[in-house]
């Protein structure tokens, strides 16, 4: 980024730094919203409001589509890239870019996430489908690839914002893959250039900010990922790993809560046996939810009775109490002892 | 799903209610008939429920239909059978059981309700508070269907 004074670079122009792109795409967020809008209202003239509720996505891709290819794909400027002045040039600043390139820009940028939201699904509904036949081993892992990928998504994207706040050179996903870059189209003066370099600084903290929070997210999945890897070459090498480790690994998936004991391992106090809670008469002794004798009584602010887990299960649907409707919270529900 | 087993065993028990699963080694697809009370153009009447029973039962409500174009009432959607009942929506608490369904189902037909229509015809009579014009066409509805 720092310019030379040698008579080749008084010639080629300034790469454009991050706050103008990031001011160009927002106008140009704001145009494609207002095209989108207009394109709405005359769906919604022609064919009824269900038609336009129903083919939101799909309107907005247009919108996009339009927009783009009347600007970028004919080779002029967008709106908001005219606002600050920048223009494409190629990946080397060197020269303009091709047709094909802005074409694969365009088509990239308006149906890529699309595209991909709808490939995701295709791939877990095959996976979903071909669940059934496999072991349960097997299922699991195939569960966690589903995951997986998505995250994997996110991290590229992640690591694709950290570029442009570092390096500041291409804001959008399908702009890198197409090799799109810009430049300013008139000469810096010098008070320009400080402040641009200010501003450049500025992101440069966003960035650690966001290189920061990546890291947090991630590293627990990172850590997940390694332990199943060494959880296959264990069975791949013939070992086995003894039952407390096994659990360990299970609970630590979500990345969070982790040594939680197996629910075969804590005590419960089930009223079928007659001894347990004495003070709990012979008619109420059942849960009304299940059924059942009672397993772990359970009481809510408003002094009803519920197995444990049939009470927090319901709380997690609807907070409030089955008989009276009182509110109950499931951190509000307390287990007898 | 042993809740739904206990169930059975109590419907089971007692023989005056016209509740059964379907088939007897499956519980989640149950059908029950009500009779239409006395009092009511429902009166002489029998009508057929359909109860399927979702995987989160009892955290979730059965969901509950009457056969298509069987039904005419202002809460339930003539097409399709649908009803619309607080207790089969928002207000569903696992506390209620099937029989308690069925039973608040039968209390609709003499209770309905012109807040949430589903059949607008009807609705529009019963807001006008034109009882006689509102009970005949359940008549007319219910003569056509013999």
């Amino acid at each position: 980024m720092e310019p030379k004074e040698s008579d080749a670079d008084e010639r080629t122009l300034h790469l454009a730094d991050a706050a103008s792109i990031v001011q160009a795409n927002q106008k140009d967020t704001q145009i494609e919203n207002i095209l989108n809008e207009k394109l709405t209202e005359l769906l919604t003239l022609l064919k009824g409001q269900l038609f336009t509720n129903v083919h939101t996505k799909h309107i907005s891709i247009i919108s996009k589509l339009v927009y783009l290819s009347l600007t970028t794909l004919i080779g002029r400027k967008t709106l908001g890239e005219e606002y600050v002045d920048i223009f494409i040039v190629n990946k080397s600043n060197k020269g303009l870019v091709k047709r094909y390139q802005r074409l694969v820009f365009v088509l990239g940028y308006t149906l890529g996430p699309f595209l991909i939201q709808k490939l995701i699904k295709f791939w877990k509904l095959r996976n979903g489908s071909g669940e059934g036949d496999d072991s349960d081993d097997d299922s699991i892992a195939a569960d966690e690839n589903v995951i997986s990928i998505e995250t994997i998504i996110n991290c590229l994207f992640d690591i694709h914002m950290l570029l442009f706040y570092f390096k500041g050179a291409y804001y959008d996903i399908s702009r890198r893959v197409s090799g799109l870059r810009y430049v300013t189209g008139h000469r810096l003066t010098n008070s320009e250039k400080q402040l641009k370099q200010k501003n450049a600084n500025t992101y440069k903290i966003l960035g650690s900010v966001l290189l920061l929070q990546s890291i947090s997210t991630y590293m627990p999945l990172l850590k997940t990922g390694s332990q199943l890897l060494i959880k296959k070459v264990y069975t791949s090498s013939g070992k086995t790993l003894n039952d407390s480790d096994m659990l360990v690994d299970k609970r630590d998936k979500s990345g969070s809560i982790s040594n939680v004991p197996d629910d075969s391992r804590s005590h419960h106090f089930n009223l079928s046996d007659k001894d347990c809670f004495k003070f709990i008469p012979e008619n109420s002794r059942k849960c009304i939810l299940c059924l059942s004798d009672m397993t772990d009584p359970s009481c809510a602010p408003c002094g009803h009775l519920y197995c444990w887990k049939c009470i927090t299960n319901w709380c997690g649907e609807k907070e409030d109490c089955p008989l009276c409707r009182q509110i109950c919270r499931p951190q509000h529900v307390i287990p007898l002892r | 799903m042993s809740r739904l087993i206990k169930e059975y065993k109590t419907i089971n028990a007692q023989d005056d209610i016209l509740l059964f699963p379907e088939t007897a080694d499956n519980l989640n697809n149950w059908t029950a008939m009500i009779t239409g009370p006395p009092n009511t153009p429902y009166e002489g009447h029998d009508f057929k429920l359909y109860i399927s029973i979702p995987d989160a039962y009892p955290n979730s409500p059965p969901m509950v239909k009457f056969h298509r174009e069987a039904m005419p009432h202002v809460n339930v959607n003539y097409e399709t059978g649908e009803i619309c009942l607080d207790i089969l929506k928002g207000e569903w608490s696992p506390v209620y059981n099937l029989l308690y369904t069925v039973q608040s189902i039968e209390r609709l037909l003499s209770e309905p309700n012109a807040d949430s229509p589903l059949n607008l015809e009807l609705g529009i009579l019963m807001r006008e508070g034109d009882k006689t014009a509102y009970d005949s066409l359940v008549r007319y509805y219910l003569q056509r269907q013999k």
